[in-house]
């Protein structure tokens, strides 16, 4: 696959992974209103010590107009990226500044990740086509084997339980029933091992065109996964958006 | 939270669901009711591919680990009534959480169990916001 197509279709799949970031805060945008739990009038005394020049910018930004204009500038960054070079660079400010408002991220993970591919994407476009590409790859291979040798540290994980513990978690409310069978000794332990197994077992994606086929098809089915039980949308869509790097690089260097 | 914390996306961990343990949970109290959980909103049939309202719980999740580690760092003698901690912005953005689930204008308290404490920190009695955001 040519290059300029890798750099299209990252691009493309950059663009579901924005504006799906973007159209969500939009929707409950009521809770960045001054009622709201995040407003700005409460976020805002954690940058008091910071100089004046820096607050004046951050209450224009991060207040309630300035977090919906930047909101709607990156929903328009995100339409225009499949199209506009310059696009990525005005996606990835819009990115920052909204998880800087929220007190380092919104959205955890998926948050940095879209970070690494609008960076990435929009370094491709400004002339360093191999060096974007190259900046996404490794990371989406640090992103699993860092996950990978964590959760190693953790002995319920190493036993084969960690997996029915996750999805009991009130947090991500995953429906009774499928909790329940996912929860069953047996899955679980299956659940746990095969995340494991894949987890640490991604950077064998840069050996051979096969393996790296074998490894972003088991990483799709992994996120969808996760999207499905856990509700972690935007983990799916962000690292999808990392793959054609991913397959670019690992033929191209390796 | 120190402002260099908020750049904190630009430095990726990666290291997701490391431990494998409860989260601290949040429980909240009308006036003479018992103690109810901050639960994540139903889940809805598009919620693999779009779910605004999972990922604002979520980001309320963060909001409450968030007050839990700043305690921690606190000495353990630390009253859960002193302005280190109820002046926090943690704890104000943790009350309003607990605020859209109460009836406005009713009196209300809330608290946060971990796994090692099930009263880790309460608040005093409030009254909910006058309108829900």
């Amino acid at each position: 696959m040519p290059e300029s197509i890798v750099i299209e279709l990252t691009a493309w799949l950059a663009a579901v992974a924005t504006a799906v970031a973007a159209i969500e805060l939009l929707v409950v945008h009521r809770a960045l209103g001054d009622r709201g739990v995040f407003a700005w009038s409460v976020l805002r005394r954690e940058v008091a010590g910071a100089p004046a020049p820096i607050r004046a910018l951050a209450d224009a930004i991060f207040g309630t107009r300035g977090t919906l204009v930047v909101l709607a500038l990156q929903l328009a960054a995100a339409i225009a990226l499949p199209i506009f070079d310059q696009a990525a660079w005005i996606a990835l400010a819009c990115t920052i500044a909204i998880a800087v408002r929220f007190r380092g991220t919104y959205n955890g993970g998926s948050d940095a990740m879209l970070v690494v591919v609008l960076l990435g994407l929009a370094i491709a476009r400004s002339g360093w086509p191999r060096a974007g590409l190259a900046y996404i790859a490794a990371q989406l291979v640090l992103s699993y084997a860092i996950a990978g040798l964590a959760k190693l540290g953790d002995p319920r994980w190493r036993r084969g339980d960690a997996f029915a513990i996750l999805v009991a978690l009130p947090a991500y409310g995953v429906p009774a029933r499928l909790a329940a069978l996912l929860a069953r000794p047996a899955i679980g332990r299956l659940g746990g091992f095969a995340t494991l197994a894949f987890e640490c077992g991604f950077p064998i994606a840069l050996a051979n065109r096969t393996a790296c086929i074998a490894a972003l098809a088991v990483g799709a089915a992994f996120h969808l996964g996760n999207a499905i039980v856990f509700g972690l949308d935007r983990f799916w869509w962000t690292w999808l958006a990392a793959y054609p790097a991913l397959w670019f690089t690992a033929r191209t260097f390796l | 939270m120190r402002l260099i914390d908020r750049f904190r996306v630009l430095l990726p961990s990666w290291r997701f669901f490391d431990r494998a343990v409860a989260s601290p949970q949040l429980y909240i109290a009308e006036a003479g009711g018992a103690w109810q959980p901050f639960a994540a909103p139903p889940r809805r049939w598009f919620n693999w591919a779009f779910a605004p309202a999972a990922n604002l719980a979520l980001a309320y999740r963060s909001v409450i680990e968030q007050l839990v580690a700043e305690i921690s760092a606190l000495d353990p003698a630390t009253p859960d009534d002193d302005p280190a901690i109820t002046g926090s912005v943690s704890y104000e953005l943790v009350t309003r959480i607990a605020c859209e689930r109460v009836a406005p204008g009713a009196r209300f308290r809330w608290k946060v169990a971990t796994p090692d404490d099930p009263d880790f920190v309460e608040s005093a009695e409030l009254t909910a916001c006058r309108s829900r955001s």
